[in-house]
């Protein structure tokens, strides 16, 4: 990607808090069904890699764990995530990025649904309206180049 | 009760279908796919499939149930794929419409900003014209109802219109740029040369030429968001659109002369002759996500004067839904629109892109979903 000068030179980093989930004696068990909920569906989004700097989402503190909403039941997941500046034009890349690793990896029955944190950003309307329009999003990963630029990031959401 | 029966399901597609089209005598479903390809359907034997209105009874199903359909036990042969083209569009090909006065030829639109013209050679469809211009995405194409213009649309905010020639090729004749977004679907009014356009950014424009000048007619608004696509009904006289706020609007010309001149409807090619208003609205409460797409049927035979026929919608949570549209009593273009029937899962758990109802056979209905398949209702009204 061209880009000489950065959105966002010096964004704030921070730590990142990893607690492991207790295992359970259920968990073993072939026969109790585990619902999806929010830590699954954080772990596959924590990592990916911000488009500018070499930095997680999470270390970005762009998503976080009380910002992912899931409903197992009735098929929904709800992520909202912060850009790091109001005016971040990266915003819409980072949505899409989240997108396309849960469509890679959540049950194809889920309806996920992106948004910007409220108050978060100067175009949240607009950026939400693309994210979850599925025609444009659609249209978007044809685009082999903005293929390439959305794979780089995911390489680190393993 | 009314009830929709699932009688067959078409395989083939390998990605997601996105919309479908009757030709002009009912017996074949043209559809096409994010696998970059269009099918040509039919089933086996159209006049014993069309006129078996009443499989056997032992086949009921509410369509509450997720598990089994009622398929027919013969229907899974009972369509075959005719014809299969891919190998003009090099993306999703998104939108596909046979000619309607003899469906000798059928067009596709794709995201690669081209609308390509197939007729059929000996065995298989030729291209015999590319209409390019769109500058990113086509999202839609449609057929005047003579077959001599063909509009289409797309993501660079333009409605084209293009003119016959008579030797198979297409002239452009106008590009129609008042659209502030998207434009996600062109429709074509029944009997007159009349254009609606539906778009991302929330409104609809209606089109109408003066002397070869194509221009803006009105602009409707009051979606809260995409309008997806629209219906008029069979007569003309009413137009349902559809949109991402979950509603669905009836609108009918109305002949008050208060002609509404307000910011967004400024343009260069704008003449507000035309007056749309809104008579009906179906709220949010009844589909739970994103509505795709809207089919109008008219009213079977021998039906009363008030009956206005039936509303099909495919919506973003899975399910299908017919609503009974009926003529309000006393009013003059009151109209009342009436959830009668719910289908859960009819896609299972993917979305509807698109639902048409068959020209020609009534209470016929071909449906696309995300599951990249393709399947085909009869809507039974008996009471039983």
């Amino acid at each position: 990607m061209n880009i000489t000068q950065k959105i966002n030179d010096a964004p704030l980093v921070y730590e990142v808090v990893s607690k492991a989930r207790d295992i359970q004696q259920s968990d073993f068990d072939d026969a109790v069904s585990d619902p999806v909920d929010s830590e699954e569906v954080y772990e596959l989004i924590r990592n990916i890699n911000d488009p500018e700097h070499p930095l997680t989402l999470e270390q970005l503190h762009v998503t976080n764990k009380e910002h992912v909403f899931v409903d197992d039941s009735a098929n929904r997941v709800l992520i909202e995530f912060t850009p790091t500046i109001p005016h971040c034009s990266m915003a819409a890349l980072i949505g899409l990025c989240i997108r396309v690793r849960l469509l890679r990896s959540l049950p194809e029955r889920f309806k996920v649904d992106i948004k910007v944190r409220e108050g978060t950003h100067q175009s949240e309307e607009h950026v939400n309206k693309q994210l979850n329009d599925k025609e444009r999003v659609a249209a978007a990963l044809e685009n082999t180049y903005l293929l390439d630029v959305i794979n780089q990031c995911l390489a680190t959401a393993v | 009760m009314v009830k929709l029966r699932l009688i067959s399901e078409l395989s083939g597609h390998e990605d997601r279908v996105w919309q479908a089209s009757w030709d002009c005598t009912g017996n074949r479903l043209a559809t096409c796919s994010g696998d970059k390809s269009a099918r040509i359907w039919a089933p086996i034997a159209s006049e014993r499939f069309f006129k078996a209105q009443q499989h056997s009874k032992e086949n009921i199903s509410d369509g509450s149930s997720n598990e089994s359909m009622d398929v027919d036990q013969t229907s899974a042969s009972t369509w075959q794929c005719l014809d299969i083209i891919d190998n003009a569009h090099k993306r999703t090909v998104r939108s596909i419409a046979f000619e309607p006065t003899s469906s000798k030829a059928v067009a596709t639109a794709s995201f690669d900003g081209t609308t390509a013209i197939w007729e059929k050679e000996d065995d298989a469809y030729e291209c015999v014209a590319t209409l390019e211009g769109h500058e990113n995405e086509a999202k839609c194409v449609a057929w005047s109802p003579s077959g001599q213009l063909l509009a289409t649309c797309g993501r660079d905010k333009s409605v084209w219109i293009w003119e016959s020639n008579g030797e198979g090729d297409f002239d452009c004749i106008s590009v129609l740029m008042e659209h502030t977004q998207d434009v996600k679907m062109v429709l074509w009014h029944p009997i007159n040369d009349m254009l609606v356009s539906f778009s991302y950014d929330d409104t609809m424009r209606v089109w109408k030429e003066d002397d070869d000048d194509w221009y803006s007619a009105a602009t409707l608004t009051g979606h809260k968001s995409t309008v997806w696509g629209g219906a008029f009904s069979p007569d003309g006289k009413y137009l349902a659109s559809v949109s991402d706020d979950r509603t669905i609007r009836v609108w009918t010309q109305s002949n008050d002369d208060g002609s509404r001149a307000s910011g967004a409807d400024k343009g260069f090619y704008y003449k507000p002759d035309a007056n749309f208003k809104c008579i009906a609205v179906v709220p949010d409460t009844v589909h739970s996500r994103a509505i795709y797409s809207v089919s109008w049927a008219g009213a079977p035979a021998g039906a009363p004067a008030t009956d206005l026929g039936y509303l099909a919608t495919g919506c973003g949570d899975n399910s299908l839904r017919v609503l009974k549209v009926t003529a309000a009593a006393g009013e003059d273009t009151g109209v009342t629109v009436e959830l009668v029937c719910e289908h859960k899962d009819a896609h299972g758990l993917s979305d509807i892109n698109c639902v048409r109802w068959n020209p020609v056979h009534f209470g016929w209905l071909a449906t696309c979903g995300d599951d990249s398949t393709v399947r085909i209702w009869n809507l039974d009204l008996s009471q039983d």
